[in-house]
């Protein structure tokens, strides 16, 4: 069944190079979207087997991230639907082809059991995102797609370097890198070589997870992608990365050196919120903002994971509310794009007045991403601030919540000023020739009939709404209410790392 | 102790400071393309007494994914690009060289410091892994081009496997070749990205890569 998880994404994604016509195409993409989240679905009720030797299962943790992996790839392709317009065939080939490798990749790092397999898995995840992320090919979008593969790829080789030390720490009496083997042994591992991998281990994985001060990557490759892969970015691929960093928590635990792992999570933690603060204040690119907000979220992350108890379990919940929330604020700047065709503050105005929905969505995400009452961010972010209190790291609890303040009154400026007032001027039309995120330089395309693109352009399609709402909603209910199958799972979960 | 081992771990080294010491792109393709495939041939010597397939055929592929293809492509990558030396690297030539000399030395000193569980070999592989791995990053942050910056991740990935050629016993052929594989395809990315930036911006530095920043 793993297997199967693994390889038909993959097999789809070989046939869609081959396939023609969009529509074909986009069905495809549709269907195995659906087919995996079936197959997730079913796991939560029949656990799978282990296959290959063990090399491959799943355990509450890994079932977590690929159910948030596979309900955002889901709502993604669905949005993709009315995405794409123009398109030349061999664009959309690629990116169709590469987004299902995406999808493998992840569901491979989710269900490895081997940190080799795993870090493989990561490997695979940056090199099938490089096409997705240089999907415009402009200056920009070239220079981000740099900065992607080199740094990611130097941070996968430092995580490389790590496991090897971590195999020679076992070489007494772990003897492999099978998680299971190493979580049994972890008492007796060569200490100072294990200490070494742990560091190796978290900088790398935290490069690719998008800690400051290893994140530059990260809001180049957010804001240059097309929205539909930021989505994915922030919401999928950050959260395998977040999973390679707690497989490394789970091996510390059981070898005592919890200590260890949480003073260093914690610092990095703070770090990020202190970088996501500076740059989010003031910026003038929204797609960059929200990127930033990523890197604070991936450091509210490991600030839970770093104080242990109730902060895992309330870490492992902002999980599924972060990825939701960033699906949708992603997905929601899409929309923007289209309508304003420029990622600049200020040049969005009144989007309440012109887009209501957009207008309204933009709204709920800001509360949303800053974690204000009604949606479940606000219960996360609240139980990891509870565990530092209770845990009596008060310096961290007085950081955080004057980041989180900070951080919010910074993204609220910046969005208020994008929905108030009137238009300044009337939104650019659309024009078939010109890609939606063609960014600043080319933005201007002229368009030879703009009276028949004038009310196609001012309506909010459908197909991209649904999946918007859809996400929110999710967010929204687990602000109230936590439903007893993802208690129970979160609990296993926490358990695993000793919450 | 393994004569020809070390002679091998000495000569990676080398040709290592050869790689960080020169400025000409295609000399210095040519040098890691020599390094690797002496490189590939280290694990043969080091099993030579408990050799076992799966250890040649490690041996095999890095000697051709390495030694052979991935230089091919880079000159692949750099051809329609006249200029053909990295003129103004960030940090010069010979204050590479030096902190080079410098970062061999701290390997040897690290290298003494750690207890390895097992007996290797040889005594110089740990600090030459740990050598090569601080010159890759001295390339990666000391030059402009894009395609020396490949270079010097080349490099660093040579020390790394130095490391690895330790565990080669230890890990499953499956995870050993899924990292080979990787870094291949890692590469033939990069190349196709370096081509991107050539189309772009007329020439590979990395230097005018800078309309992103806050």
């Amino acid at each position: 069944m793993l297997l199967f998880l693994l390889f038909f994404p993959l097999a789809i994604g070989g046939l869609v190079f081959i396939l023609p016509g969009q529509k074909s195409r986009n069905r495809m993409l549709i269907f195995t979207a659906l087919l995996h989240s079936a197959c997730v679905f079913s796991f939560w009720k029949f656990k799978p087997a282990f296959v290959l030797n063990g090399f491959l299962g799943l355990d509450a943790l890994g079932l977590l991230i690929l159910s948030v992996v596979s309900v955002l790839f889901l709502m993604v392709s669905f949005y993709l639907m009315g995405y794409f317009k123009n398109e030349s065939d061999l664009a959309h080939r690629i990116f169709i082809g590469f987004l299902l490798f995406f999808l493998s990749f992840m569901t491979l790092v989710t269900v490895s059991r081997h940190f080799g397999l795993l870090l493989i898995g990561i490997e695979a995840t940056t090199l099938s995102s490089v096409p997705l992320i240089n999907f415009v090919k402009t200056r920009q979008s070239i220079e981000a797609t740099w900065k992607f593969l080199m740094i990611c790829l130097i941070g996968i080789a430092l995580a490389l370097l790590g496991t090897y030390f971590l195999a020679v720490a076992g070489m007494d009496n772990a003897q492999s890198l099978f998680l299971d083997k190493l979580l049994i042994h972890a008492k007796e591992l060569s200490l100072p070589w294990f200490k070494m991998s742990v560091i190796f281990l978290l900088i790398g994985c935290g490069t690719k997870m998008g800690l400051a001060p290893m994140h530059p990557w990260l809001p180049d490759a957010h804001s240059q992608a097309p929205s539909p892969v930021s989505a994915l970015l922030s919401g999928c691929l950050l959260n395998c990365a977040f999973l390679s960093v707690l497989r490394v928590g789970q091996v510390c635990f059981a070898a005592g050196q919890t200590q260890f792992f949480s003073s260093i999570l914690i610092l990095l933690g703070i770090i990020s919120l202190g970088v996501a603060y500076v740059f989010i204040l003031g910026q003038e690119d929204y797609k960059r903002m929200f990127a930033y907000s990523s890197v604070e979220h991936m450091g509210i992350l490991a600030i839970g994971i770093g104080l242990g108890g109730a902060g895992i379990y309330g870490s492992l919940l902002h999980v599924i509310n972060n990825a939701f929330t960033k699906g949708f604020v992603f997905l929601v700047t899409g929309n923007l794009y289209k309508q304003y065709h420029s990622k600049k503050v200020s040049e969005v105005k009144g989007v309440l007045r012109a887009y209501p929905i957009t207008g309204i969505f933009l709204l709920a995400g800001l509360l949303a991403v800053s974690g204000v009452p009604p949606f479940g961010t606000f219960i996360s972010e609240l139980m990891i601030l509870y565990a530092a209190v209770r845990g009596h790291h008060y310096v961290v609890a007085f950081l955080y919540c004057l980041f989180l303040a900070l951080i919010f009154i910074g993204i609220a400026d910046i969005i208020l000023k994008m929905i108030q007032g009137g238009p300044v001027h009337e939104p650019v039309i659309q024009s078939p020739n010109c890609h939606p995120e063609r960014s600043e330089g080319s933005h201007i395309c002229q368009d030879s009939s703009p009276f028949g693109l004038r009310m196609t352009n001012n309506r909010e399609s459908w197909s991209m709404i649904m999946p918007i709402l859809f996400l929110i909603v999710i967010v929204l209910i687990l602000g109230f209410y936590i439903p007893p199958f993802l208690d129970n799972m979160l609990q296993k979960a926490s358990g695993l790392l000793g919450g | 102790m393994n004569v020809w081992l070390d002679a091998i771990l000495i000569l990676t080294v080398i040709l290592g400071l050869f790689i960080v010491a020169s400025t000409r792109l295609g000399t210095m393709i040519q040098i890691l393309g020599l390094q690797s495939l002496i490189l590939g041939c280290a694990p043969l010597f080091m099993y030579a007494q408990d050799m076992e397939l799966y250890i040649v055929l490690v041996s095999l592929v890095v000697i051709v994914l390495r030694g052979f293809i991935m230089p091919q492509f880079l000159f692949w990558a750099i051809r329609h690009v006249s200029l053909r030396s990295d003129v103004s690297p960030l940090i010069g030539a010979g204050t590479t060289l030096l902190l080079s000399g410098v970062a061999i030395a701290g390997s040897f000193l690290l290298a003494s410091k750690l207890h390895f569980p097992v007996k290797i070999s040889s005594d110089i592989l740990i600090p030459s892994s740990f050598s090569l791995i601080i010159m890759g990053f001295l390339l990666l942050v000391g030059r402009t081009k894009a395609i020396s910056q490949v270079i010097g991740y080349l490099v660093l990935e040579n020390g790394i496997f130095l490391f690895a050629i330790l565990l080669l016993k230890k890990m499953p052929l499956l995870v050993e070749m899924g990292i080979l594989l990787d870094l291949f395809v890692a590469v033939l990315v990069m190349g196709i990205v370096i081509n991107h930036i050539n189309d772009e911006f007329k020439n590979m530095d990395t230097i005018q890569l800078t309309t992103l920043k806050d």
